[in-house]
């Protein structure tokens, strides 16, 4: 089921009658889990089987490392077990076939022929995020930082929450799980804030990333056909898409959650608005990034380890960060160009420490920079292919015959909507006095709404389907 | 929760307020497309017509007849219903059937995506109910599903009509106006202008195939012979290198026809035309294809005739 679905604007609000009816947090939970298996399985029913598959691994092994306090082997070879089979089910269902076809085209080189067919299977949606999820619990139990939950209803609904189920923020035991276990009566507050996060997403998803996709679409399927003009302006306008369509599924998930009383983290926080790429990576995907922090760069060393293995292990972490994206080698240039420049500003910090940025116009220009780096990390990620990615740079640099503009009007929209979704960014970032949706009139406040309504209603695009970040 | 209820409720009312006025009490476009349809309907109500050919189906059939050519052919009055493939089988058959009489000939000509989902009814459902509030009498849970979803793209046509009429503009010419078709009820005013360039037909998704649309139309033609009318069941018209696309579904179709006793006159390759006859999509055609597609129409409604 998608939030921008006719199913989910049923299904949400019978959710929240339902839950807020149950009052009993034990019930409250048993309802919730019932339903996000339900959202779940409008996908593709069987695949709930990967999700009670993962859940119970998970579950059982943190049962047994808390169980085997002291014996560090035995807890080790639990966690052990959950990682591997949780990886397992991962690799199968989503790198099988790159890895596969990898080593089919490097053994071919030396004449080798490989035989193993690819396996024809859909990727489940979220699979990466709640199998991180998951793993994020164990290993945390494992560390001692959070005790092992007992109640399996309660552990299953941690891992299959339906707001954060399929696209996240990838949620941390200690602060989802406490949640499940709080009776959640009706806030008012909470509910209506929850819904100015989920109007918010909806714009960010309809008008802006499904509107965007239009000419990013028509642009980045077609290369050849396309000048560099089209194609530096289909990678500014992806940019933007991709920023919207997944900062926007992660509003309408943190407002969902808010509706009925639950914290979600924040996922994005105005990134495009960043004076570095390091701070670029607080901003963006923070869920996910503050992942590999805590669970691959600190286990690797961190920076608590010689200059050059520390440089190593950010380079390794945003190669793993890339794949994590999804199986093909533009996930892993794209994490490999987050890393490189990762690296060179920590270079910089090291031996010319940190760069001054006071006045406006060297913010500008930092922010300007950091946008352009981004841009052109997003080429490898919107490319089809590493061919097609190098062929769009290629073309980006020699060929500026012309721009392509598919209609007049949708342009207009377009740049209406990305004017005033940055105007709402820069009012947010700088804190400037100027409330709509929280004016403490409510005249203002509900012309807001009923406005924004209306501008999603006629200015958005509901044929776009699903989110960019579903698939990985 | 009684004071969010009740602010919530309010603001929703406001909101379903405001687009009730825009959808049905804002005058639309005189020349809006899918005016067609109650020009369609009074000539299939006329109580004084005689027998006719009753054309239904999508706008394979719209940009797809010379209706005027099949009349000669026939020596029988032509009535095309046909205007988007959109508004679903299931609404178009409930409102031009009821008016079918003993001795009328009833075309269906069903697009290969109806099977798979679009049966009952796509965003033209929705702009065709702002127009048309009536139809509601008849749809299902499906279509009342389609139309409230489909409420956006109904707004944004008043939109688009408005913006243009406030600036006193007059949008660029496109086929998709009232005044497109000829009085049988063909979209002909395209036929003129040179081929444009589209996509082709993607398979539709299996997961997607409806067997309840099998039973309705199994039940729509049993109801209409038991009242003597004659019911006859084409293939649409379709460029060659969709209808190739697009084989995997034509296979299943044919096989769920066979399944519920529904005879489809001849097979679906036969109303495979060459991709140079299209014009702006792969059920568009020019009239080199809809003289075609009409010539191969008449030996099959000829053997109905007098039957």
């Amino acid at each position: 089921m998608l939030f921008n679905s006719f199913e989910f604007l049923l299904f949400f609000p019978a959710v929240c009658i339902i839950f807020y009816a149950l009052r009993k947090a034990k019930y409250q939970n048993i309802f919730l889990l019932l339903a996000s298996y339900y959202f779940y399985m409008n996908w593709k029913p069987v695949y709930a089987v990967l999700i009670l598959t993962s859940t119970a691994i998970t579950y059982g092994c943190g049962l047994f490392v808390e169980k085997y306090q002291g014996n560090k082997r035995k807890q080790k070879a639990y966690l052990v077990t959950s990682l591997v089979i949780n990886l397992a089910i991962l690799f199968v269902f989503k790198y099988f076939n790159f890895i596969n076809e990898s080593v089919f085209s490097v053994l071919e080189l030396f004449g080798v022929r490989w035989t193993v067919p690819n396996l024809d299977i859909l990727l489940p949606v979220g699979i990466s995020f709640y199998t991180f999820q998951a793993l994020g619990y164990s290993i945390d139990v494992y560390r001692g930082t959070i005790k092992a939950e007992k109640n399996f209803l309660t552990y299953a609904l941690f891992v299959s929450f339906f707001p954060q189920l399929v696209a996240g923020p990838i949620e941390r035991a200690k602060n989802l799980l406490p949640q499940f276990h709080k009776e959640h009566p009706f806030n008012y507050d909470n509910a209506v804030e929850g819904c100015k996060m989920m109007l918010w997403g909806y714009f960010m998803k309809l008008c802006v990333a499904d509107r965007l996709a239009e000419y990013v679409d028509a642009v980045y399927n077609n290369v050849p056909q396309h000048s560099g003009n089209s194609l530096i302006l289909a990678t500014v306008f992806f940019t933007f898409q991709i920023y919207c369509d997944f900062g926007g599924y992660s509003l309408i998930a943190r407002g969902a959650a808010k509706v009925m009383g639950f914290e979600l983290m924040e996922n994005f926080r105005r990134p495009y608005l960043s004076l570095s790429i390091k701070e670029f990576w607080k901003r963006w995907h923070i869920s996910l990034s503050t992942w590999f922090m805590d669970y691959v760069y600190i286990p690797l060393g961190g920076n608590r380890v010689r200059y050059a293995r520390h440089l190593t292990n950010l380079m390794i972490t945003f190669l793993v960060s890339g794949i994590w994206h999804g199986a093909n080698w533009t996930f892993v240039l794209w994490g490999a160009w987050h890393g490189v420049f990762i690296c060179l500003d920590n270079l910089y910090r090291h031996y010319f420490g940190k760069m001054k940025q006071d006045k406006p116009i060297a913010k500008l220009i930092s922010i300007a920079v950091v946008f352009l780096i981004a841009c052109f990390g997003w080429i490898f990620f919107r490319a089809n292919s590493v061919q097609d990615a190098f062929s769009i740079i290629g073309k980006i640099i020699s060929s500026h015959s012309g721009i392509f503009i598919h209609s007049n009007t949708q342009m207009a929209y377009c740049f209406l909507s990305l004017f005033i979704l940055v105007a709402k960014d820069i009012k947010d970032e700088y804190q400037l006095k100027c409330n709509f949706m929280h004016s403490r009139y409510s005249v203002v406040r509900y012309i807001s709404y009923i406005a924004l309504v209306f501008y999603i209603l006629l200015y958005g695009v509901y044929s776009g389907g699903q989110f960019i970040y579903f698939q990985f | 929760m009684k004071k969010f209820i009740i602010k919530f409720s309010i603001l929703a009312i406001v909101i379903i307020a405001i687009s009730s006025v825009v959808l049905f009490g804002l005058k639309g476009n005189p020349d809006a497309y899918f005016l067609a349809w109650g020009k369609k309907v009074d000539a299939v109500k006329n109580p004084n017509r005689d027998n006719a050919v009753i054309l239904i189906g999508g706008s394979n059939l719209a940009f797809g007849m010379n209706s005027p050519l099949l009349e000669d052919s026939l020596k029988m009055q032509v009535i095309n219903t046909s205007i988007h493939a959109g508004i679903g089988m299931k609404a178009m058959m409930d409102e031009f059937c009821k008016y079918a009489k003993a001795g009328d000939i009833v075309v269906l000509a069903p697009e290969y995506g109806h099977p798979y989902g679009t049966w009952v009814g796509q965003e033209a459902l929705s702009q065709l109910f702002s127009i048309y509030p009536y139809i509601w009498k008849d749809f299902n849970g499906l279509q009342w599903k389609t139309v409230i979803s489909e409420i956006p793209s109904s707004l944004s046509m008043k939109k688009d009509y408005y913006k243009y009429r406030l600036a006193h503009k007059k949008p660029k010419w496109n086929p998709y106006a009232l005044s497109s078709f000829n009085d049988n009820g063909d979209v002909v005013a395209h036929w003129d202008k040179p081929k444009e360039t589209f996509p082709h037909n993607k398979p539709a998704d299996e997961d997607k195939f409806s067997e309840k649309y099998f039973t309705y139309l199994a039940r729509q033609v049993k109801e209409l012979q038991n009242r003597g009318v004659k019911v006859i069941i084409v293939p649409p018209v379709i460029e060659k290198t969709s209808f190739i696309a697009v084989q995997r579904n034509v296979k299943r179709i044919e096989e769920t026809y066979k399944k519920y006793n529904l005879r489809q006159e001849c097979p679906s390759e036969v109303f495979a035309f060459a991709d140079s006859l299209n014009y702006n999509t792969s059920y568009h055609f020019g009239k080199q294809g809809a003289d075609k597609r009409t010539l191969l129409l008449v030996p099959i409604i000829k053997k109905y005739i007098g039957k």
